[in-house]
């Protein structure tokens, strides 16, 4: 059982998803960005989204908004780093799919104690669209999003920068249960 | 009832008066753009609320487009020691505005530690003259909820706080972290 304090000063229960949409996030609370479909900003820029863990949590899985997308079937990977910048898991390769879902992609059952994590994503191209939101540039990286330019999936340890220019928040998160798929 | 067993605020590493730690009385949703700041030799007020013991490595704002005016943007941070307004300046850094819309980060003399409760972001400009911020206006009707101000470019090491006579809320805040 966790209680969580939003925005308001009140209390809630912790929900089944730690993610970048809920108040729960570490980011602006009181920004409203419009969201909408977009491609992938750069093929290998890592993406690093801070989320608030307020309970001991198990993660089973991780997932993030997908845009139906007509180009060529790209590979993204999704982790979750500590705040150090240390990859604690990730899904492994995921092939976009030509589908408007959730991409979901299971993790082995890994245990976060409470702190400050950054999910990460990467794919290797641009034509794999998402759902995200896209505020001005630089509004992510007063956020607290970070980015890297990578060299393909996520490394062990992140070399994360001030990004002024990223305008892309990635609709994404970890499921604490069983049932999406 | 207790409520803190159950409940771990983890420590945020950019903290923002927008973000979930600033003034839960803000009742609008908002996108923050470029504006001009308010007026000349103005500091600006804006409480937050401190949950968790953290330490104040480096004060940020965000330049708006224009940035010609070259003007001295001071941050600072407050403790409230009576009045639960904005007293004791603990902490203070500032610059010429640098690069248009960007974050810009100054970094304190020394850390500045914080343990929970109430505290206050400032933000003054010597210029509002080719001198633009992202950030927004809300409304007069209910403006003394989230800010105060002073007549003042840089934030005084004792605050006189006065009436807010404007809206604006300026993405600004303070990083617990040292980089990036």
């Amino acid at each position: 059982m966790s209680l969580v304090k939003d925005k308001s000063g009140l209390y809630h229960y912790a929900h089944h998803s730690v993610d970048t949409l809920w108040v729960a996030g570490s980011m602006l609370a009181g920004v409203t960005p419009t969201t909408g479909a977009g491609t992938f900003p750069a093929a290998n820029l890592i993406i690093y989204c801070p989320v608030r863990v307020t309970k001991a949590t198990r993660v089973k899985k991780l997932w993030i908004a997908a845009q139906n997308t007509a180009g060529a079937p790209d590979t993204l990977v999704l982790g979750v780093y500590g705040r150090g910048g240390t990859k604690l898991f990730d899904s492994g390769n995921i092939t976009h799919p030509a589908t408007s879902d959730e991409i979901v992609a299971n993790v082995t059952n890994a245990i976060l104690p409470p702190s400050l994590y950054y999910l990460a994503v990467t794919q290797n191209a641009t034509a794999g669209t998402f759902q995200r939101f896209a505020p001005g540039a630089p509004i992510p990286a007063a956020m607290g999003l970070r980015t890297e330019a990578g060299a393909g999936g996520l490394p062990a340890t992140a070399t994360w920068v001030v990004d002024n220019t990223l305008n892309f928040v990635p609709i994404m998160g970890m499921l604490l249960g069983e049932t999406v798929t | 009832m207790t409520l803190k067993k159950f409940y771990t605020e983890p420590k945020l590493d950019m903290v923002s008066i927008l973000g979930p730690w600033g003034p839960a009385a803000i009742p609008v949703q908002i996108v923050p753009s470029s504006s001009g700041f308010e007026a000349a030799n103005r500091t600006v007020y804006f409480p937050i609320s401190v949950p968790v013991a953290c330490t104040v490595r480096r004060f940020w704002w965000v330049n708006g487009a224009t940035v010609s005016g070259g003007a001295n943007i001071t941050m600072a941070i407050y403790r409230t020691t009576s009045g639960n307004e904005p007293n004791l300046r603990i902490g203070t850094a500032t610059a010429v505005q640098g690069a248009a819309n960007s974050l810009q980060f100054v970094t304190p003399a020394n850390p500045v530690g914080l343990t929970p409760g109430i505290y206050w972001i400032a933000i003054g400009s010597d210029s509002n003259t080719n001198t633009t911020l992202f950030g927004s206006g809300t409304s007069t009707t209910y403006d003394a909820s989230f800010r105060f101000q002073e007549a003042t470019a840089t934030p005084p090491s004792n605050a006189t706080p006065t009436e807010s006579g404007t809206t604006s809320i300026y993405l600004c805040g303070f990083s617990t972290q040292s980089s990036p």
